[in-house]
């Protein structure tokens, strides 16, 4: 992917931060998307051009369409091009076994806030980079999805119905884009740990996920990493509407 | 100011590749950001300064860009010269915009200096006089000659009415009669006339003496294959084929090659420090293994108003001193029956 | 070894072969001296002529029609060695195994009768004496020899006209095209394998362009089939004596329009992939074949969204269908029509340019500006319009150039812009992917394909009744 500019949102930390420097290393010049968190988006463009890669860091929240634009503009600016996208960033969310709400109580504004945060967020943006993807050689979409959408271990049913909603979006975009040459695939983790979100997870939690686990470990950033950057790169050219789960085997028989 | 550190530059006239690549990725990235138009077109490319690490990647516009396009870093009104190609078959002449002329000169006078003439001569003139020609490049350029070098009895011979034959052959026989070796600066075209003219009249001019052509800036004389071209020069004039030297330039660009004289054919085309050639696929835009045939691309440091990276219509290959120009493509004729391109101008009387 | 051109058997014997270089290939190809080429078109004009006009036309549509399908079948060794020699050609073996399975279908039996009853009538007229509606009788006779000048490197154009000239019982001396002499030569070879006998009417022979042999054959002959730039078929018409007439085929120039009935949410994938074939096959190369696109406004689709689309359509079609590299003057035209389409992006708010990184495709779109031709190899541009006349403007200059518009609208539309299209010239409407496939019967250029290879002799119908009275039972 020498020479190709990718957006990934929300990777000051974490999992995004893992793929942006994954990215990277394979010769991308990658966009480094945060919304606070400035002094550790910045460390990470610097860690990435310590080693002779391309970062850039522009701050912007996604839910905030004008900051997308103008997040999409200064790309445009700097490179003249984007060639693909990696939707990480989402709306914040506690994952807390016990304190969550049930699915049966939880509430139409709660749906709506996430439904807000990360469909929303995703059908702007990609509206926005769309025109400059299909102008890629090998322009892609990839969404970090969540391995709950079809597996709920434990159900934070706002969090993931929005989610759901964003691979069936997914879908339907795939399929009408994929005649302009552009791809669109999801990647659903497992708990990923350690991360922000993930840190409070309790042991109890983590250790009967990994009791049911094949590859008998949680994953790490870097495990969603990779499956990103095949994703991105043209050795899954013709690879469309996929969702790939990376969550150690937890998840199986997915259709 | 990079203008003054580029003319520094040319009058050091040493190569210096790590100044020339500095030199030339800074003046892109004025050129990008200055340049609207010009921006445009690498943006397109997706090439911004970003990206652009060496002169090789310097984003090349055709030189039909310069007919179309307005490209000069500071506003029309503010230029002094504007330099035009001369008019084509479409009608269009491409303008090529100086800020002023400082660098053009600069340029001008170090390779001059190395491959035309370097000491006072008698020199004749056979172009016309850059203020009869003010969009003229090449007047300006020889002018320039004439007014650094022209000894006593140096004049120009040719006006609106053409080529003053007589004045000219007086101007040969005065100089063989005083042995005084004289430089003879012309257009190629303009030598076939005066082959066609003097016939079998032949000169002999003293030792020294040089004769320079330069082939309209598009292309040699059609008439006369090259050999053909300079041997009759040597013989016209008694002048060795050492002695005959050619400058290759054109309207677009602020920098001439020059070869070392028609002794070897084809003779090479070399240029000075600042300006640097490639040969590639005008598809891809990458350079073909050496030596192979493609299409010329001049990279510029002297252009500092317009654009540095220049593509143009001609065809050559890479020689060790510089390149081989062989002019333009060879026709590809039809291979199906589908109409072709020149069919279909000459049809619908459109241009190009 | 490659074998090019063809010799009556009989002469075989006495005409040698001889080296010489076509483009990429070595081939062996008959010796062609002022001689051999006399004695060629002696042999054809007598033994040949008696030997071909013994057929029965329908004896003659059986051999074709078995000749043909030796070339369809995969397994027959002419096909196989057909493929293996175009295989230099500049297009993918793929392209061009189902290009000949396509275009060969159309010289079967039930096709070869079709398109004798739709130029003839009663094709028996090609046998002997039929009875005219106006009274008396008419034959329609072949020349003794017609000369066949093929060009261009489209598989199997030549095809056309050979067959054409066999059915009206003519013998054909053939030359065959430099860049595509294969499939011609593998026609008659496999005709001799059907029919030796046939194949006394045959001979097929190569020389380059500039050569003095042609002027021997124009002295000989009284008609000539010539394909080719203008500028040839010119220079043709002037080499002719007064007595030969020539049938010429010059370069032509073809376009789509697609409606927006074609670009609905829809049709528009289905309506575009086909448009990119059209454009794909042959590399535009064939006079059928498409070097503009006029799309509707209106649609569902946008017209620029059209063109967009087109470019990835192009992008698929190119990963089956690989173009081979272009010489280097190929590649400047090429480039300079993307180069231009880059610098019309920058200074005209509408005009943009899809360009594969390496320039293998491309696709403009010009909302304002005159129509330009395209360089060939797979660049078109895409101009939108809002009614038909915005078309028609644009092509009235080109009418004696142009040949095939594909269409894609409603039935009614349809025939209404195809009324429009044809008072400006074009001669054939066509489906949008099927430009390039032409159906039997097809008036080559607007004009009837094998009328123009006989003359038509007239009994008058006095005559008929003058000599009845003249009958030994006459009562």
């Amino acid at each position: 992917m020498e020479g190709q500019v990718i957006i990934v949102t929300g990777s000051s930390r974490g999992i995004g931060r893992a793929i942006a420097e994954e990215l990277a290393r394979r010769g991308a010049s990658v966009i480094i998307n945060y919304r606070t968190s400035e002094e550790e988006a910045e460390a990470v463009e610097r860690a990435i051009t310590d080693r002779g890669g391309d970062a850039y860091a522009i701050g912007g929240d996604v839910t905030d369409v004008d900051a997308m634009r103008a997040l999409v503009e200064a790309v445009i600016l700097e490179y003249g091009r984007i060639d693909s996208i990696v939707h990480n960033a989402f709306a914040s969310y506690r994952f807390d076994p016990a304190e969550r709400v049930r699915a049966e109580h939880v509430d139409w504004a709660s749906y709506a806030a996430q439904l807000d945060g990360s469909l929303r967020a995703v059908v702007q943006l990609n509206a926005l980079i769309l025109p400059y993807v299909k102008a890629s050689h090998n322009g892609s979409i990839v969404h970090v999805l969540t391995n709950l959408i079809d597996a709920p271990l434990v159900s934070y049913n706002d969090y993931t119905t929005a989610k759901g909603a964003v691979e069936t979006y997914s879908r339907g975009l795939a399929r009408d884009v994929g005649r302009s040459g552009v791809r669109v695939n999801n990647v659903a983790p497992g708990l990923v740990y350690p991360t922000a979100t993930s840190r409070s997870t309790k042991k109890e939690v983590r250790d009967q996920l990994t009791a049911q686990t094949p590859l008998g470990r949680l994953a790490v950033p870097e495990d969603v990493a990779g499956p990103v950057a095949f994703l991105v790169s043209e050795e899954a050219r013709f690879m469309t509407g996929q969702t790939i789960y990376v969550d150690g085997g937890f998840t199986m028989n997915r259709s | 100011m990079i203008e003054k550190r580029i003319e520094a530059f040319i009058r050091a006239n040493e190569e210096d590749e790590e100044t020339f690549q500095t030199l030339m990725i800074e003046l892109f990235r004025k050129q990008f950001e200055e340049n609207t138009p010009y921006r445009a077109f690498c943006q397109e490319k997706r090439k911004t300064p970003r990206t652009v690490k060496r002169w090789q990647d310097i984003p090349f516009v055709p030189v039909d860009a310069f007919k179309h396009l307005t490209l000069s870093r500071v506003p029309v009104e503010e230029t002094v010269a504007c330099f035009m190609t001369s008019g084509s078959t479409s009608g269009q002449r491409g303008k090529h915009y100086h800020a002023d002329l400082t660098i053009y000169d600069a340029s001008m006078d170090e390779t001059v200096r190395r491959f035309v003439v370097d000491r006072p001569m008698r020199i004749a003139c056979l172009f016309p006089r850059a203020s009869e020609l003010p969009n003229s490049s090449l007047a300006h350029y020889l002018n320039r000659i004439v007014d650094q070098y022209g000894k006593e009895g140096s004049g120009y011979f040719i006006d609106s009415s053409g080529i003053a034959f007589d004045a000219f052959a007086s101007f040969l026989k005065e100089a063989t009669c005083d042995d005084e070796p004289v430089l003879l600066l012309g257009a190629t075209f303009s030598y076939v006339h005066l082959f066609d003219h003097f016939q079998e009249t032949t000169f002999t001019l003293p030792k020294g003496s040089r004769v320079f052509d330069t082939g309209g800036y598009k292309g040699q004389s059609e008439a006369l294959p090259e050999a053909t071209f300079y041997e009759t020069l040597s013989a016209q004039f008694g002048v060795p084929l050492e002695s005959c030297v050619n400058m290759y330039g054109m309207s677009e660009l602020s920098t001439q090659y020059y070869d070392r004289g028609h002794a070897t054919s084809p003779a090479v085309k070399v240029g000075p420090p600042w300006i640097r050639t490639r040969i590639i696929d005008p598809l891809t835009g990458d350079d073909l293994p050496y030596g192979e045939t493609g299409i010329i691309v001049h990279y510029d440091l002297a252009n500092t108003n317009a654009v540095t990276a220049v593509m143009t219509e001609d065809v050559g290959y890479a020689h060790e001193d510089g390149f081989v120009l062989l002019g333009r493509a060879e026709g590809a004729e039809a291979k199906g029956c589908s109409l072709q391109l020149a069919d279909f101008l000459q049809v619908t009387g459109g241009t190009r | 070894m490659k074998l090019v051109g063809f010799v009556p058997p009989s002469l075989r014997e006495t005409i040698g072969t001889e080296r010489v270089t076509l483009g990429p290939d070595h081939v062996y190809c008959p010796k062609a001296t002022a001689e051999t080429v006399t004695r060629v078109i002696d042999h054809l004009e007598t033994k040949g002529r008696a030997i071909i006009q013994s057929y029965r036309v329908d004896e003659l549509i059986d051999r074709i029609d078995e000749a043909v399908r030796l070339l369809l079948d995969r397994t027959s060794l002419v096909r196989e060695k057909l493929l293996r020699d175009l295989q230099t050609s500049e297009y993918d073996r793929e392209m061009i195994d189902l290009h000949l399975t396509d275009y060969v279908k159309q010289f079967r039996a039930h096709e070869l009768r079709t398109f004798l009853v739709e130029d003839f009538g009663n094709p028996a007229v090609l046998d002997t004496w039929q009875p005219r509606v106006k009274g008396g009788l008419s034959r329609a006779i072949a020349a003794p020899v017609t000369y066949h000048s093929w060009s261009g490197n489209v598989p199997g154009v030549s095809l056309w006209s050979f067959v054409s000239q066999l059915l009206v019982k003519g013998p054909i001396f053939g030359k065959v095209a430099t860049r595509e002499p294969y499939v011609a030569t593998a026609f008659a070879y496999a005709l001799e394998q059907v029919d030796a006998h046939l194949a006394e009417a045959i001979a097929l022979f190569w020389w380059p362009g500039e050569s003095e042999l042609q002027h021997v054959v124009y002295e000989r002959v009284p008609l000539v089939v010539a394909y080719g730039h203008n500028d040839t078929l010119a220079r043709i018409e002037a080499s002719l004596p007064v007595t030969t007439r020539l049938l010429g085929y010059g370069h032509k120039w073809s376009f789509s329009v697609i409606g927006k009935e074609a670009l609905d949410a829809y049709e528009y994938e289905r309506t575009l992939h086909d448009v990119a074939w059209d454009v794909v096959n042959f590399n535009q190369q064939g006079c059928y074949s498409p070097q503009v696109v006029f799309v509707e406004r209106g649609g569902n689709v946008s017209p620029r969204e059209a063109a967009a689309q087109l470019f990835h359509e192009l992008g698929t079609w190119e990963v089956k269908h690989p173009i081979r590299p272009l010489a280097l003057a190929e590649k400047q035209r090429v480039q300079a029509y993307v180069s231009s389409g880059r610098i019309r992006a920058i200074q005209c708010e509408g005009a943009d340019i899809w360009c594969a990184p390496d320039a293998s495709y491309s696709v403009r779109f010009e909302p304002e500006g005159a129509v330009e031709p395209s360089p060939l190899h797979r660049h078109v541009t895409v101009y939108p319009f809002d009614t038909i006349e915005d078309v028609l403007a644009a092509l009235r200059p080109l009418r004696a150039y142009l040949q095939t518009a594909s269409v894609a609208t409603s039935t009614e539309r349809m025939t209404d812009w195809a009324t429009q299209l044809s008072d400006v010239g074009v001669t054939r409407l066509a489906a949008v992917g099927t430009m390039t496939g032409t159906e039997a019967g097809w008036h080559h250029d607007g004009r009837l394909s094998v009328m123009d290879l006989i003359q038509w002799v007239d009994i008058d119908e006095r005559l008929y009744r003058a000599s009845e009275r003249l009958v030994s039972y006459r009562q």
